[in-house]
């Protein structure tokens, strides 16, 4: 059944990912000229508080991520087709950055899989997926997940078997913690985000 | 910090910490003198409207739930205690534009006051319902446990009148929002005692963004594995329309949305 | 192995529903500057039955489109109202009118005071759902997309949001005009007219605010069938108004939820239709078939004036359950083309009477004769023709047919009664102070026989009323008053 789902998502979103993007970051680019205007404190998505536990088992908070633009998507480690491809998507992004601004971007995943993705399991999908220093995969409670969902616009269920359906999302946030764009989809394009990166690094 | 720790499973004893940039510092009332405006909801099973091939029925704890949504008055009182969420102040990452908009002022809520203190607040944010939910030592129902509570009948209606209940919804979804709600316990009390379940706003619950079905409901089907139990969705038992009326309107919605006839009720775990 | 077929049928249909979400353009690619986006402005919309003018330019546009989605109690018929959905306040929604290759901003805005999200699938976009999952919209939102008009043709736009079929069944639903390259033929003028049905808890007529019924929905049932949204809604003194000789085009959609139309006007014939509103053409058409969410745009001219009834030609909707709307023609008339009634006869072969029926009596020289002769000739044609009904004794059939002998209504009438036995007569009459609501047929007679039978009847049967001259029966037959009732016009 699972395959069943799969297979109407893959050929369904490889089919239209490109005008999907488009129409997203499209929506976003306005929201930056907004953004100027307001307190950008009050805008970040740091704002949501506690602690979360990074891959090497380390304390952190959201506002550590601070100072870099951050490249994130929400994700589970026992999923078996999605949360690879975005991984492998963000990668293809990593490799498209400039080797002068890598200091300047971070790449964070969020699990929505509390219960499961223990420190140790987001260890080892950093080590299978080769995920380098610029990584940070966090786990924290149900509530922490769900609400910092709300503020990446990310749905996810969790299903009987303990998987989750959700949706397949990349935000790019400015250094700050504020949203700059948003790609729905997978087949995104790394070159073209890259760039946008880039600028917004200027 | 801590903030969220609240969540579905955890009790509700856990302590609030809270700091300058947290979402929901609000600190917790006694919950215990909070329960009295609630009703224990006894578990049991229950089958979603959106089914999934390979789950029929889902068990849902025991939890208590407020008799009534949370009124103006109510929700003035919060924010006179959390200013943070004045219509003034709050962010719009949090509230949008329209936030609280019926009321005169941050504080104030007019010349209506006396229409307006007893009927349900809206125009509210998920963010801020969480934040009063948290302040009251309770938390938002979850989309379950709130469609459990809402699928019992009319108090003093017999059980063989199902489908009064689903015309009684179908009809309130038709019409137009009236331009000034009525207050809370005026459409029906339920068989578990709780008010205005349908018929006068509609209401947030903690994981309204559960659902990954695409917005354009045409696509529900391909989308969520729906192809081979359309039983499930099909159009052949109105009631399923009642409930897809629901699940489509809180896939419009977004956690920082404020509209007119959207308020909310919390509930609470059951030790 | 049922999860395999499932997996293999699913995976087949997933491919084709990609296949058809994502329709790419075949063609106009073409870097052309003649297709570069030239300036911008903001889309004019209209209510049925107007539609915006063409501006027709050169190049296309940026254009941007706002629309606002009203739920509002209005009016479903008289003395019965509905919790229409609206785009834009009416139903039909606005009429939106762009040109190929424009590039669309849209804004669909969802009142505050509505109680439902809603969004638009219009048919004009190439692109998953038509725009519906990207407008997706909360009550008091504003979603934007943008589109660009790929393909030319007139092309109906809906409420997607679940369930689909009642958001359509409440009115969400209008027509958007891509315009070709070019523009089409001006015309003298154009008109919005769009068909879909209604399901309502009470039936057809019954006043008062009437539910949606979904069970009749699902049925297929519908209790109205209607053009613009209501019934009358554009008859009537709403009806549309053309000249004579005036090219009108009408763009026609058909939004159902269920019904497909056979679109007719009565009285007309279409020179030209744009095929379920795309670029293939005929012409000579008497109904044409529009599908539910399909369009079509029809081209005539009325050549003598009246009143033309548009129909869905599943004929009962029209007439039983509102689907009607009418253009009223005004100019001169063209008895060349249309005569107007001419002659109306009773066909009753058994009787053997009426047999043909000329235009008019067949002109021949006639004479006047004498009383005797009239009262022989006329005695022999009463027996053939009246006695069948009248009895052959002049008393009638009490409560059938009124009697002849001594009846007041005859004997005291200005025209002897030629009126009646030339046009015939329908309708409550008293006779001897009893009432009779009947029908007398025309009779074909000719003046001269007219004359005989009248000098019969009033001399006979205890009547004393003289003789009845040809000249007589020619001076009505000339004569305008009494003709009148014999000329009807085309409703």
């Amino acid at each position: 059944m699972k395959y069943l789902y799969i297979s109407f998502l893959f050929v369904f979103l490889v089919a239209c990912s490109n005008q999907t993007s488009t129409a997203i970051e499209a929506q976003n680019r306005d929201n930056t000229k907004n953004i100027s205007e307001q307190d950008s404190n009050s805008l970040s998505v740091y704002q949501i508080e506690g602690d979360w536990l990074t891959q090497n088992n380390k304390k952190t908070t959201l506002p550590d991520l601070k100072g870099k633009i951050q490249v994130v998507a929400m994700i589970f480690t026992s999923c078996q087709y999605a949360c690879p491809k975005i991984t492998d998507d963000i990668l293809a992004i990593e490799k498209n950055i400039m080797p002068s601004d890598t200091d300047k971007v971070g790449f964070t995943l969020i699990s929505f899989d509390v219960e499961r993705d223990s420190v140790s399991k987001l260890k080892k999908f950093a080590f299978d997926k080769k995920l380098g220093s610029r990584w940070t995969l966090l786990r924290g409670t149900e509530e922490q997940v769900r609400t910092l969902s709300m503020l990446l616009d990310v749905n996810y269920e969790k299903q009987p078997d303990g998987s989750f359906n959700h949706t397949n999302i990349i935000t790019i946030l400015d250094k700050k913690g504020v949203i700059l764009y948003r790609y729905e989809g997978l087949e995104i394009d790394a070159k073209a985000i890259a760039k946008k990166i880039k600028s917004a690094l200027q | 910090m801590h903030v969220l720790k609240i969540a579905c499973f955890a009790l509700i004893s856990i302590k609030l910490g809270f700091t300058k940039e947290s979402v929901f510092r609000e600190k917790a009332q006694d919950p215990t003198v909070a329960q009295k405006e609630m009703v224990l909801v006894k578990g049991g099973n229950f089958t979603p409207f959106y089914k999934n091939a390979n789950s029929k029925t889902i068990f849902v704890k025991p939890f208590y739930i407020d008799v009534h949504a949370v009124t103006n008055a109510d929700f003035l009182r919060f924010v006179k205690e959390n200013p943070r969420w004045a219509r003034s102040k709050a962010s719009r990452l949090f509230a949008d534009a329209a936030y609280l908009k019926h009321w005169a002022s941050d504080f104030s809520l007019g010349k209506d006051s006396s229409l307006l203190e007893d009927a349900p607040v809206t125009n509210v944010s998920w963010f801020a319902a969480t934040a009063y939910c948290k302040w009251k030592g309770k938390r938002l129902p979850t989309l379950v446990e709130w469609e459990f509570a809402a699928a019992a009948e009319r108090a003093g209606k017999a059980l063989s009148d199902t489908n009064s209940l689903t015309a009684f919804i179908l009809k309130w979804y038709e019409k137009p929002a009236p331009r000034m709600l009525p207050p809370t316990k005026s459409t029906f009390k339920n068989t578990y005692g709780l008010w205005d379940m349908h018929g006068l706003i509609w209401e947030w619950v903690y994981d309204f963004n559960m659902s990954v079905a695409n917005s354009d409901s045409r696509n529900a089907p391909v989308n969520k594995n729906l192809s081979c139990v359309s039983g499930a969705v099909s159009a052949a038992n109105p009631k399923d329309y009642a409930s897809y009326m629901r699940y489509g309107f809180r896939q419009s919605l977004k956690a920082n949305y404020t509209v007119a006839n959207l308020g909310f009720r919390c509930a609470q775990n059951c030790k | 192995m049922i999860t395999k077929d499932i997996f293999k049928s699913s995976v087949v249909l997933a491919i084709i529903l990609a296949f058809f979400s994502c329709r790419q353009p075949a063609k106009n690619n073409s870097k052309d500057l003649k297709d570069t986006i030239d300036g911008e402005y903001e889309a004019q919309l209209t209510d049925a039955p107007k539609v915006p003018a063409s501006r027709n330019y050169e190049r296309p546009m940026k254009v941007t489109v706002h629309l606002e989605v009203v739920e509002k109690e209005m009016r479903l018929a008289d003395g019965v109202t509905y919790n229409f959905w609206t785009f834009g306040g009416h139903v039909p929604g606005k009429f939106i009118r762009i040109r190929e290759g424009d590039e669309v901003e849209f804004y669909l805005s969802n009142n505050p005071n509505n109680k439902m999200p809603h969004n638009i699938d219009l048919h004009a976009v190439s692109g998953p759902g038509g725009g519906a999952e990207a407008s997706m919209t909360a009550p008091g939102h504003t979603s934007k997309f943008s589109f660009k008009a790929l393909n030319s043709g007139l092309y109906v736009y809906h409420c997607a949001t679940a369930p689909v079929g009642m958001h359509i069944g409440n009115g969400m639903y209008g027509l958007i005009y891509v315009e070709p390259k070019g523009g089409l033929e001006p015309v003298d003028k154009e008109f919005y007219i769009m068909q879909s049905d209604f399901y309502t808890k009470g039936k057809y007529g019954e006043s008062g605010l009437q539910a949606f019924d979904m069970e009749k929905a699902l049925r297929e049932q519908p209790d109205y069938v209607v053009f613009n949204g209501s019934v009358g809604a554009a008859s009537g003194d709403n009806a549309m108004h053309a000249k004579v000789g005036e090219m009108i085009r009408i763009f026609v959609g058909n939004a159902g939820p269920n019904m497909v139309s056979s679109f007719h006007i009565i009285g007309t014939i279409f020179d030209t239709i744009r095929i379920e509103g795309g670029t293939q053409t005929n012409h000579n058409i008497q109904t044409t078939l529009i599908p539910a969410s399909g369009a079509c745009i029809v081209e005539f001219s009325c050549k003598v004036p009246g009143v033309y009834t548009l129909v869905d030609h599943s004929i009962f909707r029209a007439f039983n359950k509102g689907a009607l709307a009418q253009i009223e023609i005004t100019g001169p008339e063209d008895s060349t083309i249309f005569s107007h009634k001419q002659a109306d006869a009773v066909y009753l072969p058994e009787s053997g009477i009426v047999q043909d029926v000329p235009s008019a009596p067949v002109a021949e020289m006639l004479e006047e004769r004498t009383m005797d002769a009239r009262l022989s000739l006329g005695g022999a044609r009463f027996k053939n023709t009246c006695a069948a009904c009248h009895m052959a004794n002049a008393e009638g059939i009490p409560g059938s047919f009124p009697p002849l002998a001594k009846s007041d209504f005859l004997m005291n009438r200005s025209d002897k009664g030629i009126s009646i036995v030339m046009h015939g007569l329908n309708g409550k009459i008293t006779v001897n102070g009893k009432e009779y609501d009947g029908v007398m047929p025309q009779l074909q007679l000719n003046d001269d026989e007219i004359a005989n039978v009248l000098t019969y009847v009033r001399n006979s049967f205890g009547n004393k009323g003289g003789l009845v001259t040809l000249k007589e029966v020619q001076a009505i037959r000339k004569g305008g008053k009494l003709l009148e009732q014999g000329k009807k016009s085309k409703k």
